[in-house]
């Protein structure tokens, strides 16, 4: 059942539409992420849920309650904000405390929840500093527990893990994830990271110019994309025009004659290939193209190559470095034969 | 030694306008007055602090003293009450309207500080401007000239710009994302101003509130211009001290009296921050 809905959500700059017509409907309990690079729309989209843009058109319903118009004090819902933005001049507790307060929730219970709320993102024996005195993590976690305070039932959390350095990153995403499955928040993410999309979400919404461009688990976007964008936007550089040999065979420019798994349109489309499902080979196999290595990157588990085929394109390809595969980099030049299983190609229709 | 030299016009020129004058003052206090040129006995020749015994001792100048402090403190709170929201209205601003208010908010400076509180005399006379707008409305003229309340207006109105000015330097570095987060914790917009921006420019608040207070205290010319007779203030008492009395000595005795009061807020004010 959807607990958010989003109905014709658009919302204009003057002339410019930051969203255009969204429909999006999440539900409770779920772990949304909304990716999308700078100007996709994805933060206006949160503000707008907060309630800090007033949309041009659409609703918002939370539940059966039409919360397109209320003011943000009035929705319950609570967002963690890019910077933090804790109240520099009140102490942890007294932050985390400040919704509950709001919601006039009686002394000895603010006091329980707060600890318990402390606890939850383990920062009990910070309940009396201020934030100036807590590194970038702990306020991270001050902001997700005084978030979580009121108990809302949706919480925002704006680019959660981007101040955070590469480390502590990893295991935030952790902590947000035990703290999600431990109190069946809705949460909804922004972000601009696929990796930590495809880490974090139940689903995934990709935004491209204020419209979404694909909505779907982090499998449906990174192994169907539905756009050369959202493939492109998904780490793979292997996308080509094609045309249609027959019902299950295509030509890709500057590779060849190709073998296809699905039905092949008979529309102008693109061909997508993962760099992780192409494979160097050996002699000649079905769906096979001859080049030489062009470049080559070592990453200790794995190899980054790209490969110049004789027909004229270049692929990406990563290769596993472990027990069958070999364990030393190609040198570059080297004569290869890249193997292109026919269930490794994605159709895209645009 | 490079600091030291940058430093040196800089202490040269405390050194002779600022600590040479006080210790003059001081020394001087602490002599006599007579009919000679100039009206005192020769300095630190024989020190008497006769003048600070009567200082202390005569309720005239403990009036004063008393009433200066008050006035001050009602001006500063006049102009906290009036200048808050101004500044707050300006930092809330556009970008692009924000350095043409602050301009409007000092642009009178660009005229004379006498011929200001002069053009007030005007308005507030028992036939000026603000009497015959009374009348208009039928209401009996007031009497407003010389009195109190005139003189609350007027220092009101010249030290409004001290308060506004530390107070919208510090309000325009407020981070909005603070106030954001607390109406998306549910506050109203007044709790967001009681518990967020409020607290937040307490610094602001305390320099503007020094600001008026410290000069307003020894303020002479708008309670001798607008004020009534019984404005009794420390600068008056200061005034009719050395022109009217010749007393120079007595005159520095309230000076520097005026001084040491004064040195207590400003340290306190140095050691809250």
């Amino acid at each position: 059942m959807a607990d958010l809905s989003i109905q014709g959500l658009t919302v204009r700059y003057g002339p410019v539409a930051a969203l255009s017509d969204l429909d999006l409907d999440i539900s409770s309990g779920e772990l949304f992420v909304l990716l999308g690079g700078s100007g996709s729309g994805k933060t206006t989209l949160l503000r707008t849920l907060g309630g800090f843009i007033e949309p041009s058109a659409g609703r918002i319903l939370l539940g059966d309650q039409d919360i397109t118009r209320l003011p943000p004090h009035r929705r319950p819902v609570n967002t963690t904000f890019q910077s933090y933005a804790l109240f520099p001049h009140m102490t942890v507790a007294d932050n985390v405390a400040f919704g509950l307060r709001r919601q006039g929730v009686p002394k000895p219970e603010i006091a329980q929840r707060v600890e318990a709320l402390l606890d939850l993102v383990r920062l009990r024996d910070f309940a009396g500093r201020k934030p100036d005195a807590l590194s970038g993590g702990q306020r991270q976690r001050v902001a997700l527990a005084r978030a979580l305070a009121p108990r809302p039932r949706l919480l925002l959390l704006d680019e959660p893990l981007s101040a955070l350095d590469r480390s502590l990153r990893e295991q935030t995403r952790q902590e947000l994830l035990r703290i999600q499955a431990q109190t069946g928040t809705t949460f909804i993410m922004v972000t601009h990271d696929q990796d930590e999309a495809l880490a974090m979400a139940s689903r995934i919404g990709l935004l491209e110019n204020g419209r979404l461009a694909q909505i779907g688990t982090p499998a449906d976007l990174y192994e169907r994309p539905a756009s050369r964008y959202v493939a492109a936007f998904m780490g793979n550089d292997n996308v080509f025009p094609a045309t249609r040999l027959a019902p299950d065979r295509v030509e890709i420019d500057g590779v060849g004659p190709l073998q296809t798994a699905n039905p092949v349109p008979t529309t102008p489309f693109w061909i997508a290939i993962r760099p992780e499902r192409l494979r160097l080979a050996q002699a000649d196999a079905l769906n096979s193209a001859g080049g030489t290595v062009l470049t080559a990157a070592y990453f200790g588990d794995s190899a980054d190559y790209a490969v110049r085929l004789d027909a004229g394109a270049t692929l990406q390809l990563v290769q596993p470095l472990s027990a069958g595969f070999g364990t030393g980099l190609l040198p570059l030049g080297t004569p290869v034969t890249v193997a292109l299983p026919p269930d490794a190609l994605t159709i895209l229709s645009a | 030694m490079n600091r030291a030299l940058v430093l040196a016009p800089l202490w040269l020129w405390l050194t002779i306008f600022v600590v040479l004058p006080v210790l003059l003052v001081a020394a001087l206090s602490f002599s006599t007055a007579i009919e000679a040129v100039p009206p005192f006995t020769p300095l630190l020749a024989s020190p008497d602090p006769a003048n600070y015994a009567l200082l202390t001792g005569d309720a005239y100048y403990l009036d004063a003293f008393l009433k200066s402090l008050l006035i001050a403190s009602v001006s500063s709170l006049c102009c906290l009450a009036i200048g808050y929201p101004m500044a707050l209205a300006i930092a809330r601003a556009p970008e692009r309207w924000r350095s043409l208010l602050l301009l409007l908010v000092m642009l009178p400076f660009w005229t004379g500080f006498l011929l200001r509180i002069t053009a007030w005399i005007g308005l507030l006379r028992d036939d000026g401007w603000i009497n015959l707008a009374l009348i208009q409305f039928g209401i009996a003229p007031l009497k407003l000239l010389y009195t109190d309340l005139a003189m609350y207006i007027g220092i009101t109105y010249a030290y409004l710009p001290f308060m506004i000015l530390p107070l919208y330097a510090r309000l325009s570095r407020r981070d909005p994302a603070l106030e954001e987060a607390a109406a998306d914790l549910g506050a109203t917009p007044w709790t967001i101003f009681r518990t967020v921006t409020l607290p937040l420019s307490l610094p602001g608040i305390v320099a503007g509130l020094a600001l008026v207070f410290i000069p307003a205290v020894g303020e002479y010319v708008i309670p001798e211009l607008l004020g009534g007779p019984g404005a009794q203030t420390i600068g008056r008492a200061l005034w009719n001290e050395f022109f009217a009395n010749r007393d120079w000595p007595m005159a520095s005795a309230v000076a520097t009296a005026l001084l040491v009061v004064l040195l207590v807020p400003m340290t306190l004010l140095r050691t809250r921050e």
